[in-house]
Parts: C-alpha cells; sequence; structure tokens
C-alpha cells in the first residue's frame, strides 16, 4: 500500500491552509471567551481574578490569531519560492 | 445539560450560581481544548518535514516562515508549545518551556475553567474559603505558587492532620490536581491535568505522571473462591430479606477480609434472583493474599479482569447461579468498582442479566454496563477521598451516565477515613437520606424478598494448594473405632512437640517393658534410653489434642544386638527394626484416646495435658485422670538448640498377644537442646505412668537431651499387627 503526499508545494499549502484555518478558530475562541468573562463579571461567585484572567486569555487568543496569519503568509511567500 | 445532582439543604439562588457557574467552565474548557489541538499543530508544522528541507534550499523565505511560527508560539501572547505534540524534537522543547516555566496558552485557559469549578463548589463549601487554612491552600495552589502551596499544605497537615486536612479539601481536590499539574514545572503530568479538567480518563497519576498500570500490575493472581461458613456471631446479622440497608448490613457483617456474600431471593411466584454482596479494601497492609487491598482497588479502577472480578465469577459459579439469572449487585468502595467491571464485560451481560447495580463510595465514573438497561445507583459523600480517585468530584462539570441516579451529598463528618466507611454511609443512609434511600429500594423491588439461601464465598488472589501439600496429600482409608470413623493416616497439620529423652537404667527400663524375653531396651553402655513426649496437636485429622507418652527405645524385635539404634536411625523409617515402645499414654480426646488404644495398640488413659514451648523454655504438664492434680511436668530452661534433621519415628504398642507397629512420617526438622536444665518433676499419684518414671528413677531428673518443634507436621499410619 502506498500513501500519496503530494509535491512538497502541496504539503506547504496545507500548512498554510491548516494554520489560517486554526487563526480563525482561534478567533473565535477568543470571541466567546471575552463573551464569557463579560458575563462572568456580572455571576455572583465568579472571583473577580477569574473574570480578569479570562478576559487576558481572550485577548492573546486573538494575538496569537493575529501571529498564526502572519507566520501563514510567511509560509505563502516561501511556498512561492520553492514553486518557482 | 448535566444538573448536577443536589442532596442536603441548597438555597435556590445557590443552586442557580453553582449551575450558571459550572455551565460557564464546561464552555469555557473546551475553548482550552481547542487551543490545545491548535498549538499542538502549530509546533508540528515548525518542524514539518516540507518546511524543514525547503528552508535549507530557500532559506531567504524558509527561515523568516520558521522564525514566525516560532513567535506565534513563544511571544508572551504566543500559543506556547504543545507537549501534546507529536513525538519528536518539538515534543521536548515544549517540555523544555515547561520546565523553564512557561505556560501555554491552552493551560491558562484551563485553569480559569478549574477555578471557575472550584467557585462553584465552594458556594456549597463555604468551609473551603471560610477556613484560613483551607483558603491559604486553595489561594496559592491557583496562584501556581509552589512554595507557598507547600507550606499551606504543611500547616493543614499540622493542624489538624492528614486525614482530616485532605478530607477537608476533598469536594475541590480533583480540580486542585488539575491546577497543579497544569500549571507546575513537570510536563510528566499534563496529561492528567487535562483529563481531570476535561472528564476524560486518568491513565497516569496526576502528580507524577507516573503511569496507572505499574501500580495495577502488583494486583497479580488469578483468583481463588472458597465457600465458607459464617460465624456465629455474624450469622444473626444477615439479612433475611432483601432490602438496601439489609444489604449494606451484610456488607459491614463481612467486614473486609475477603468474603463477598451472595443470596438468593425468591418473589411469591417463585422466581428466583441473585444478589452479589461485595465489601471494599481492608485497611492496613497495601497488599494481602485477598483482593480486598489497596492495590487490588487500584487495579480495578483502571482495568476490568482482576482476581477481585475472577474470583466473584468462580464464586458465583461454585454457588451455581443459572445462566439468564437476574442479578443485583452490591458494593461499597472496591466492591463496587469490581462489580461494575463484571457488570461492564460483554461476556457477563450476556450470560446473565445484570438489573440492579448499587455502588456505595466507589469510584466508577469511567465505566459503563455492558447491558443499556442496568439501573445504576451511586452514593458518595462528598468528602470521601475514594469516590474521586477516578478524576470526578463534586465539582466535575461532565456527566458521563445522565441515566444513573446519583446521590452526592454532605453531612457533618468531614474525617477521612471515617466518612469512607460502610457503617457512616449506612447511618447516612439510614437516617439523613430517606429520600435517596426509598427510592434505591424501590428500584430494587424484584429484589426485596425473603432470602432463600446465603453463602459467603472466601476470595484468594490465587489458589492455595491444599493445607500440608504435598506432604499431607496421602490416600485415606476409613478405619471404624468405639468413637466413630477415622481416617488414616491421621494427620497432623499442626503441632507443637516437646521430647525429652533421658538415659536411665536399663534393668530398671526392662522391668517397665512387657515382659517378654524377646523385648530388650537399647543399651547406651549400661543405660537405656527413654522418651518422654508431649504433644500440642491444635490442627490433626482427629479433631484437635493433647498428648503425652513415656516410650522405651528398643531394639529388634526378633535379632536384637546392640546398638542397633545408633545405626538403625539412619535407616527409613519403613525398613527399620528398632523404635520406641509405648508404655504409658495420656491424651485429652475421646477420639484420640480410641484410636490410640484400638489402631495403634496402646495403653491409653484420658488426662489433661498442657504444652506450652517458648524458645528456650518449656512449661510441660500431665495432670492426674482422677484428681487433676500435678501428674507430671518438666518446666524451665532447655537452652540454646540447633537444628537437626526431620527422622521418622516407628513406634510400638503391644494391646495383647501381639506387638503393633506404627510409623510416623515428619516433614519438618526439629530444634536439639543438648544442655537442658529443667528438671522432671514426678507426683506422688499412684497413677501407672508416675510409677513409671518412679522406677525409672526419673522423679527430679535432668533430660540428657530436649528435641522441640512448632508447626510440626507428621502423619501416623495405622498399626500392622505382628505375629511377635
Amino acid at each position: 500500500m502506498s500513501t500519496v503526499l503530494g509535491t512538497e508545494t502541496d504539503r506547504l499549502q496545507e500548512l498554510i491552509a491548516s494554520l489560517t484555518a486554526d487563526a480563525l478558530r482561534l478567533d473565535t475562541r477568543g470571541r466567546e471567551l471575552a463573551v464569557q468573562a463579560a458575563g462572568l463579571a456580572l455571576l455572583p461567585g465568579a472571583p473577580a481574578s477569574c473574570t480578569a484572567a479570562l478576559d487576558q486569555q481572550a485577548g492573546n487568543c486573538a494575538a496569537a490569531a493575529a501571529s498564526l496569519r502572519t507566520a501563514a503568509e510567511a509560509l505563502a511567500r516561501h511556498a512561492a519560492a520553492v514553486a518557482a | 445539560m448535566y444538573e448536577h445532582p443536589a442532596h442536603g439543604p441548597q438555597d435556590d439562588a445557590v443552586r442557580a450560581a453553582q449551575l450558571e457557574l459550572r455551565d460557564r467552565a464546561r464552555e469555557i474548557v473546551r475553548a482550552a481544548e481547542e487551543v490545545l489541538e491548535i498549538s499542538a499543530r502549530t509546533t508540528a508544522a515548525l518542524a514539518h518535514p516540507a518546511l524543514t528541507s525547503s528552508a535549507l534550499r530557500h532559506p531567504a523565505t524558509g527561515l523568516p516562515a520558521q522564525w514566525a511560527l516560532l513567535r506565534a508560539l513563544t511571544s508572551r501572547q504566543g500559543l506556547g508549545f504543545a507537549v501534546k505534540a507529536p513525538e519528536g524534537l518539538m515534543r521536548r522543547l515544549g517540555q523544555a518551556g515547561e520546565v523553564f516555566g512557561q505556560e501555554s496558552l491552552a493551560a491558562l485557559i484551563a485553569v480559569s475553567s478549574l477555578r471557575l469549578r472550584i467557585a462553584a463548589t465552594t458556594l456549597e463549601h463555604p468551609e473551603l474559603l471560610e477556613d484560613p487554612g483551607m483558603r491559604r491552600l486553595t489561594e496559592a495552589v491557583v496562584g501556581d505558587r509552589d512554595l507557598a502551596s507547600l507550606r499551606a499544605l504543611r500547616a493543614l497537615i499540622k493542624d489538624r492532620g492528614s486525614q482530616q486536612a485532605l478530607a477537608g479539601i476533598t469536594p475541590i481536590m480533583p480540580e486542585l490536581f488539575a491546577i497543579r499539574a497544569l500549571l507546575d514545572e513537570d510536563p510528566g503530568n499534563d496529561e492528567a491535568g487535562w483529563a481531570l479538567a476535561t472528564g476524560r480518563d486518568l491513565t497516569v497519576d496526576p502528580l507524577k505522571g507516573i503511569d496507572v498500570q505499574h501500580l495495577a500490575g502488583l494486583d497479580a493472581g488469578e483468583g481463588a473462591a472458597d465457600p465458607v461458613e459464617l460465624s456465629a456471631l455474624e450469622q444473626p446479622q444477615i439479612a433475611r430479606a432483601g432490602t438496601l440497608l439489609g444489604y449494606l448490613r451484610n456488607i459491614a457483617a463481612l467486614a473486609t477480609d475477603g468474603r463477598i456474600l451472595i443470596q438468593d431471593v425468591r418473589d411469591p411466584d417463585g422466581t428466583v434472583r441473585y444478589v452479589l454482596q461485595a465489601p471494599g479494601m481492608a485497611a492496613g497492609k497495601p497488599r494481602n493474599d485477598s483482593p480486598q487491598d489497596f492495590v487490588g482497588a487500584w487495579n480495578n479502577l483502571f482495568n476490568n479482569d482482576s482476581p477481585y472480578t475472577r474470583g466473584i465469577r468462580l464464586a458465583m459459579e461454585q454457588h451455581g447461579i443459572p445462566d439468564g439469572a437476574e442479578l443485583a449487585l452490591i458494593g461499597h468502595s472496591e466492591g463496587g468498582i469490581s462489580l461494575m467491571n463484571l457488570a461492564q464485560d460483554v461476556e457477563f451481560s450476556t450470560r446473565y442479566r445484570v438489573t440492579h447495580i448499587v455502588c456505595i463510595g466507589s469510584p466508577i465514573d469511567n465505566k459503563t454496563p455492558a447491558d443499556p438497561d442496568s439501573w445504576v445507583a451511586t452514593v458518595t459523600n462528598q468528602h470521601d477521598l475514594v469516590p474521586i480517585l477516578d478524576g470526578r468530584g463534586t465539582g466535575s462539570v461532565f456527566n458521563p451516565h445522565p441515566d444513573w441516579y446519583e446521590v452526592d451529598y454532605t453531612d457533618a463528618t468531614h474525617g477521612f477515613p471515617q466518612c469512607h466507611t460502610i457503617a457512616r454511609y449506612l447511618a447516612n443512609l439510614e437516617h439523613d437520606l430517606p429520600e435517596a434511600r426509598e427510592r434505591i429500594d424501590a428500584a430494587l423491588t424484584p429484589y426485596r424478598h425473603p432470602v432463600l439461601r446465603s453463602q459467603a464465598y472466601q476470595l484468594k488472589d490465587r489458589a492455595h494448594p491444599p493445607q500440608g501439600y504435598p506432604f499431607m496429600t496421602v490416600p485415606t482409608t476409613p478405619a471404624a473405632t468405639s468413637a466413630g470413623p477415622v481416617e488414616l493416616p491421621v494427620r497432623y497439620y499442626d503441632s507443637t512437640v516437646a521430647v525429652a529423652i533421658f538415659a536411665v537404667d536399663a534393668q530398671a527400663a526392662a522391668r517397665v517393658l512387657p515382659g517378654l524375653s524377646w523385648l530388650r531396651p537399647t543399651r547406651v553402655g549400661r543405660k537405656a534410653l527413654v522418651a518422654l513426649s508431649w504433644y500440642e496437636h491444635r490442627c490433626v485429622s482427629l479433631g484437635p489434642y493433647s498428648e503425652l507418652s513415656l516410650a522405651v527405645l528398643v531394639n529388634d524385635l526378633w535379632r536384637p544386638r546392640p546398638y542397633d539404634v545408633l545405626r538403625d536411625l539412619l535407616r527409613r523409617a519403613d525398613v527399620r527394626r528398632t523404635g520406641r515402645h509405648v508404655v504409658d499414654l495420656l491424651v485429652t480426646t475421646p477420639e484420640a484416646l480410641a484410636v490410640g488404644r484400638e489402631i495403634w495398640g496402646q495403653p491409653g488413659v484420658a488426662a489433661p495435658v498442657e504444652v506450652q514451648v517458648a524458645g528456650r523454655r518449656v512449661s510441660l504438664l500431665a495432670r492426674d485422670p482422677e484428681h487433676g492434680g500435678p501428674l507430671v511436668g518438666l518446666t524451665g530452661a532447655i537452652g540454646p538448640a540447633t537444628r537437626v534433621p526431620q527422622v521418622d519415628s516407628v513406634l510400638y504398642g503391644r494391646p495383647d498377644r501381639n506387638t503393633v507397629r506404627t510409623m510416623v512420617r515428619v516433614q519438618r526438622g526439629m530444634r536439639l537442646h543438648p544442655a537442658p536444665r529443667a528438671r522432671l518433676l514426678v507426683g506422688d499419684s499412684d497413677q501407672q505412668l508416675a510409677r513409671h518414671l518412679r522406677e525409672l528413677g526419673l522423679a527430679g531428673a535432668r533430660p540428657l537431651f530436649v528435641m522441640t518443634a512448632d508447626g510440626y507436621l507428621a502423619r501416623r499410619s495405622g498399626g500392622t499387627v505382628l505375629p511377635r
């Protein structure tokens, strides 16, 4: 049995697609966490420090998503150079 | 949506806030899981072969791409290396990052979820925050301050003792363990931290990340079960009708010595159902020879097949439970886990119909019965440490079994292990949880009928050979005596022996023997040897008894030669011609008396005999059969000893006109005390033994040497009547 891996460029394109999709997911999760943090701020019994931490983690998700997009772009330039 | 079961007084507002916090905690940990997956994929991308190989050829574009990925992982707001990345360099990098204190974003989000779970639990258990010691510990763990956590735990233990301290924090213990595992610098326990946070099964321990199978592997053995009788004290405690409290009282009566109970109940239409009742692990040593021990509990927690489950299957076979029979399985602690293990076995559930399972204080949340129709109830005290061993505690936001009837309560007793005992659960169900008890009893209606039969089974990790195997495993033949039938050879499984050898005047020895010209005492110079032998037979096929015998060492009955005995002792008993001619015998039971007289041809008399051997001292006494006063005694020091090999014996008796020869085969060696100081005391009784001893000049005599043995094993054949 053989596995078709495609060309090196194909595999780089797959990586780019995966990173882009993950950046989108991180954005979504970041927004969800921000909503959760806002909701918790109004909820009795939720520690304030926990709310603040969640808020920060939501921001980190957005920042990480941006970093992933940057990485995907850099990878796209590299894939083009490889293909050329 | 999962609603955490509530038993005990709770304010509606508190309950609503708890549910809200737990719902949000569950949502947040789902986000953490996704971030973890993204982190793992990004870590893997950095080391992807297509990127690493092409970057070598095109460094101008390849290196910036790799740098961008590295920044996405390691910048202050980055994802962090995932220790979950595929095995290889990147995984090692991730582990190294954790060792140097870099937390991953996913772990931090998961910790936020766990903190909300703790907050929800503290609404129900305000003592966790009101108590300064517990608050200090919780805050230190959540704040990832290792030294402060250690100090807080130490202070808590110093203040109230380790068990009380642990019981106090039990409602939030899984969350504290998870936070510690996710935040500490040890990458080995991350897997356990994620399992606790996300409600997955534990595969490593949460403290050190050690594979749970290492400890589980110590619970070895094929399992064994033997039917046993309940003691006279236990019998009245066994319930005659099936109720939850009755079954739990049965488990309490069995204790934790390895026994289980099977009861047959018959309903009015004649259907017989079976109730298996299994206690938990024994306190004390982590390993014993029954499956009810700590390593057994651990094994059952993570594996379905164990000596406990195999033992229960064997007990069911012996009980004769027919295929297709309906079963209710009731277990406490490890017993509950083992029964649930059986219930989730497809072959078991196909063979029998497991209709009900009730587990008290058992960590079984990672298990599911094979038969979806099995009705399951669990009862858990929130301060009980044992049920949280599966990773699901009071604060869990996941419910793997929404159809189970769960009783999760708290009472005033926060002490562990008290709150884990069957007695405490029994008391709680009887007095504090009437609603839960009635609900479970209602479900158990098919089993709430008179008990037809109760049979206990002793479970073992492995089957043991028969007592005394192989020495005692010999064919036996029945023999009739005036005291009833006996089996020959007579088997002595556990005896204490003291044999005192005296050198006596040979003429005197000849006088105590039957007056036969050919029956001569063995001489050593001018002396003959006599043996005064005390035995306490604690476990013997005739029933326990004690004995004292006086015997003279005699030569070959047909061709006596001087010094025969010394040469003959080196021969096997079955070809030996010399032996000990028993001239007096005192025994303590009618059965021993009958066998002594009628099978072995010895002049037995019933009399009290007391035997105590303790190292270098003996206390041996025979009492007068008439008035009970001291007849003969040997008490005092017998000096140091050396071990000597076992020597089988040949004994002679002469009941009438013939001599009877018997052989005693022994398995173990004896201790030889060559310099005894104790002296023989002979009472002034007119009893034959006392007369013989006086005639032999043994009143006040010191033995030549004494031989002793404990745990003596021997078997004595039937007598052979000799034409002599």
